[in-house]
C-alpha cells in the first residue's frame, strides 16, 4: 500500500474536470453576481439613508428635551447681547419648532442702550434673589426710570409686590411673563420663564409706572418678542 | 476596469483553480461555487491583484480562506445550500478494497481547516510559513492541524484501528 503523503497526493491532483463549468460560463456567473451585489449595497445604502433620516428629528427632539434641564455653561461675555435663539422662518414657510430651543448661554438680552452697566447693586429698598447671575444697571441723569436689575436663574421663588399689569398680548413669543408695579414704592417686578428652562427674574426701579411700564415692554419684546 | 485582462486570468487559470476548490471542497458543485465566490472578489481587487502580479496565487488564499470562513458556512446555511458535503458513510468492505475512494470519504470528515491545510500541503507544497499566513494562524497552529488530520486518516486507514476504538475485542 502506498503511503499516506503519496496517496494524499494522488488524490488532491487527480485531473478530474467533471463538473467543471466553461470559463466564459463561470465569468458571466461573477460578473452577473457583482451586478446584484451591487445592486444589494445600492438598496442597503438607501436604507440607511432613510433611516437616518428618520432617525435625526428624532435624537434632535429628544436632545431638544432633555435641554430644559441640561447645566447651562459659564460665559466669559456676560453682557454681550444676543440674538434671539429661534431665527423666524422664511415667508411662506411653515415653522416646525424641533423641541424646545436649548438655554441661553449668554445674558440678559434686550436692555437699552441708555442703560449702563455699575458694579454695585442699588440703593433701594427691594430685595434682590440670588441667582446663576445678577447684573445691575443704572441710567443717566435725566432717564425716566432709575436703573435695572437682571437675575438669571433665581434660586429662591421670590414675590412680586405691587399691582399685576397687563402685558401687551403676544409680546414675549412663547415666554411666559408676570409682571406687577409697586407705585408706592416705585419699583416693576418681572419674573420671565422661557421654555428652554430659563428663567429671569427682572427689577425696574425708579421714575413713574408709565415710564416703567415702556420700559419693561420693550426689554420684553427684545428679549422675547 | 479591465475585463480583458480579468477573463483571460480567469479562462487560463480555470482548470488550476477549479482543481483546488474541488480539492478543498471534495464536491464539485460546492468546488464550482468556492471558485465563484472567490473569483468576485479577485474581479472586485482587480487592479490590485494585477499590480501584485500573481492573480492565481491570490485566487487560492481568498479560496482557501473562503473555505475555512464560519461567515461562509453559516451564509450557505441560511441559504439552504449543503455546508459541507454530507458525511462519509461508514466505509464497507469494498470501499476498503477501492483505497481511492475510501480516502476521499475520510477526507470528507475532517475540519475544513484540517482539509485546507493538508491541501496547501500536498496540492501546493506549500511551506507552513506560506499555509500559516493563507489560514491566518501560526505556523505551529498549522503544524499541530496537520499532525491531527494525518492521525485521524491513519487511525481510519488502519483496519484494526475502528474497532479498537469502539471496543470491539478480537475473537480468540
Amino acid at each position: 500500500m502506498p503511503d499516506l503523503d503519496d496517496r494524499l497526493r494522488a488524490e488532491f491532483r487527480r485531473d478530474d474536470t467533471a463538473g467543471m463549468v466553461p470559463a466564459a460560463e463561470v465569468i458571466e456567473r461573477v460578473y452577473a453576481r457583482r451586478r446584484t451585489s451591487a445592486v444589494r449595497r445600492g438598496v442597503a445604502g438607501a436604507v440607511l439613508v432613510g433611516a437616518a433620516a428618520l432617525a435625526v428629528p428624532v435624537v434632535v427632539t429628544a436632545a431638544g428635551d432633555d435641554g430644559a434641564t441640561a447645566p447651562v455653561p459659564a460665559t466669559t461675555t456676560p453682557l454681550t447681547p444676543a440674538a434671539p435663539t429661534l431665527t423666524p422662518s422664511p415667508p411662506g414657510e411653515t415653522h416646525v419648532p424641533l423641541g424646545n430651543p436649548s438655554p441661553r448661554t449668554v445674558a440678559f438680552p434686550g436692555v437699552p442702550e441708555s442703560f449702563k452697566v455699575a458694579e454695585n447693586p442699588p440703593d433701594q429698598p427691594f430685595d434682590v434673589p440670588a441667582g446663576d447671575a445678577v447684573r445691575y444697571w443704572v441710567t443717566p441723569a435725566g432717564s425716566p426710570v432709575a436703573g435695572l436689575v437682571w437675575v438669571r436663574q433665581p434660586h429662591t421663588p421670590t414675590g412680586l409686590p405691587g399691582l399685576v399689569f397687563e402685558l401687551p398680548p403676544g409680546i414675549s413669543g412663547d415666554t411666559q411673563t408676570l409682571a406687577t408695579d409697586d407705585p408706592w414704592e416705585n419699583v416693576l417686578h418681572m419674573s420671565a420663564y422661557s421654555p428652554s428652562g430659563d428663567q429671569d427674574f427682572l427689577i425696574v426701579y425708579g421714575g413713574d409706572s408709565d415710564a416703567r411700564k415702556q420700559v419693561i415692554v420693550s426689554i420684553i419684546k427684545a428679549a422675547f418678542g | 476596469m479591465d475585463r480583458t485582462e480579468f477573463e483571460e486570468f480567469a479562462s487560463a487559470g480555470l482548470p488550476a483553480l477549479f482543481r483546488h476548490a474541488r480539492a478543498l471542497t471534495g464536491d464539485p458543485q460546492d468546488a464550482q461555487d468556492l471558485l465563484q465566490d472567490a473569483l468576485l472578489r479577485v474581479w472586485r481587487a482587480w487592479p490590485a491583484v494585477r499590480r501584485d502580479g500573481n492573480p492565481i496565487g491570490y485566487a487560492k488564499t481568498t479560496m482557501v480562506r473562503l473555505h475555512s470562513s464560519a461567515l461562509r458556512r453559516m451564509r450557505r446555511r441560511l441559504a439552504g445550500r449543503p455546508v459541507a458535503a454530507p458525511p462519509a458513510e461508514e466505509p464497507s468492505a469494498v470501499d476498503r478494497v477501492d483505497d481511492r475512494h475510501h480516502l476521499r470519504g475520510l477526507l470528507m470528515r475532517l475540519t475544513p481547516t484540517q482539509r485546507a491545510v493538508l491541501v496547501m500541503t500536498y496540492l501546493e507544497d506549500a511551506d507552513d510559513r506560506t499555509i500559516a499566513v493563507a489560514l491566518r494562524r501560526r505556523p505551529s497552529s498549522v503544524r499541530a492541524t496537520r499532525s491531527r488530520a494525518l492521525a485521524k486518516l491513519r487511525a481510519d486507514l488502519d483496519p484494526a484501528g475502528p474497532r479498537t476504538a469502539r471496543g470491539v475485542l478480537p475473537h480468540a
